[in-house]
């Protein structure tokens, strides 16, 4: 069972690092923007250094979660590939569970190189406590955002446009969410709206280890969604 | 600070439909048929103009040039004013130039698509577009584009 866990987890982690896309977006591009926005507003700040960080780890976490773990799923239901799975020697769960695995793997390489960038250009170094909450917060927030994309992408299986859809949720998230800014600072509701997405409630973990019930609701119910329309899915030829 | 966010928010809109505009303009002055204008949330959020695409190279530039042509020529303008006063219109103009000029999904992206010979229509140019990430001239548009941050910077805030 862990071997066939370990050999999923590999080759879905050698397939993530072949595609020049994935890797610059999930790599390069959060270490791109914590690089501009801290030297054109963090220059004299280690606070907004280390709020802008947490916030672009966020950001990671989301867009991760979302559009490499459900639109990846969606896809081999489409092509068929899901039907052949589903005839391995093997549960088709464990396949699933190593895009989740390696996923998490390019995950903690973006924190940990974020994190250096944060070190080595602004000085800010985080403490072992901090590290601790990123840890936390990669987990539930990976957890979160996968079953979101999911719920998302199997709600409109049969429509190819999905991603719009997606995209919508996740622009949504990201606009109303203090990853790069206070919103709260500026605009009371849409900090209330963002309070109530999963976003918010997972960068507090990140920053102050504090929990928000809100995110329960973000815990249950897009799995139950998930596995509600997984379960609709009709495999055709 | 939230009456600022919200001017910018406000200015960057006004910048979005002058951009727009240009394009509806210069279709109108070259017999484009403009067949939508609308919004959409792939790859980001943006709007759009869409035309029966000509086979004319020149034609194609200048509808896709005459966008970013309109925010330079009102760039130009609030420079020499001043900005009327508006720090919120700089932010405006920093945040448009630079989502103008991005090397991931913008109109020069799609000058590269069909300057590459292959394009015939705009669905074409979005499979073209994800092509030509990560070639040599992606990396030279993309330090092109950080430096023009830079520079922006300087300029506007």
């Amino acid at each position: 069972m862990f071997k066939i866990l370990a050999k999923s987890t590999y080759y879905q982690f050698l397939i993530y690092i072949r595609m020049k896309q994935a890797v610059f977006f999930s790599l390069a591009f959060p270490v791109f923007l914590l690089v501009i926005f801290g030297k054109f507003w963090g220059a004299d700040s280690p606070e907004y250094i280390y709020f802008l960080m947490t916030g672009v780890i966020g950001m990671t976490i989301a867009s991760d979660g979302m559009f490499a773990i459900g639109p990846v799923i969606k896809e081999y239901y489409e092509n068929g590939l899901i039907k052949y799975m589903r005839k391995m020697p093997f549960n088709i769960l464990w396949h699933f569970m190593g895009l989740i695995l390696s996923r998490i793997i390019s995950l903690f390489i973006t924190v940990i190189v974020v994190c250096l960038t944060a070190y080595f250009v602004f000085g800010v170094a985080i403490t072992g406590e901090q590290i601790l909450n990123l840890i936390y917060g990669v987990f539930i927030g990976l957890f979160v955002f996968a079953f979101l994309g999911l719920s998302v992408s199997f709600i409109s299986i049969s429509n190819l446009s999905d991603k719009g859809l997606t995209n919508i949720i996740y622009f949504g998230v990201l606009f109303t969410s203090n990853a790069f800014y206070p919103v709260y600072e500026f605009n009371k509701s849409i900090s209330s709206v963002g309070d109530m997405l999963p976003l918010n409630p997972i960068l507090d973990i990140i920053r102050h280890a504090n929990f928000h019930y809100v995110l329960i609701f973000w815990i249950i119910v897009p799995p139950i969604l998930f596995s509600f329309l997984f379960k609709r899915v009709k495999f055709t030829r | 600070m939230g009456i600022n966010v919200l001017y910018t928010i406000l200015c960057l809109f006004s910048l979005i439909i002058i951009h727009e505009l240009g394009h509806v303009i210069s279709a109108l002055i070259l017999n484009l048929k403009i067949t939508k204008v609308g919004f959409q949330w792939i790859p980001y959020p943006h709007a759009y103009v869409k035309i029966k695409w000509t086979k004319s190279k020149i034609k194609a530039l200048i509808y896709l040039l005459s966008g970013s042509f309109m925010t330079i020529v009102l760039l130009a303008i609030s420079l020499i004013n001043n900005f009327f006063g508006l720090q919120a219109l700089a932010m405006a103009f920093f945040i448009q130039l630079i989502i103008e000029f991005n090397p991931f999904y913008s109109d020069f992206t799609i000058i590269r698509a069909i300057f590459s010979d292959k394009s015939e229509d705009q669905e074409t140019h979005a499979a073209l577009m994800k092509e030509q990430l990560f070639t040599p001239l992606w990396y030279v548009h993309f330090v092109a584009w950080v430096f023009l941050i830079f520079q922006l910077k300087k300029l506007l805030i």
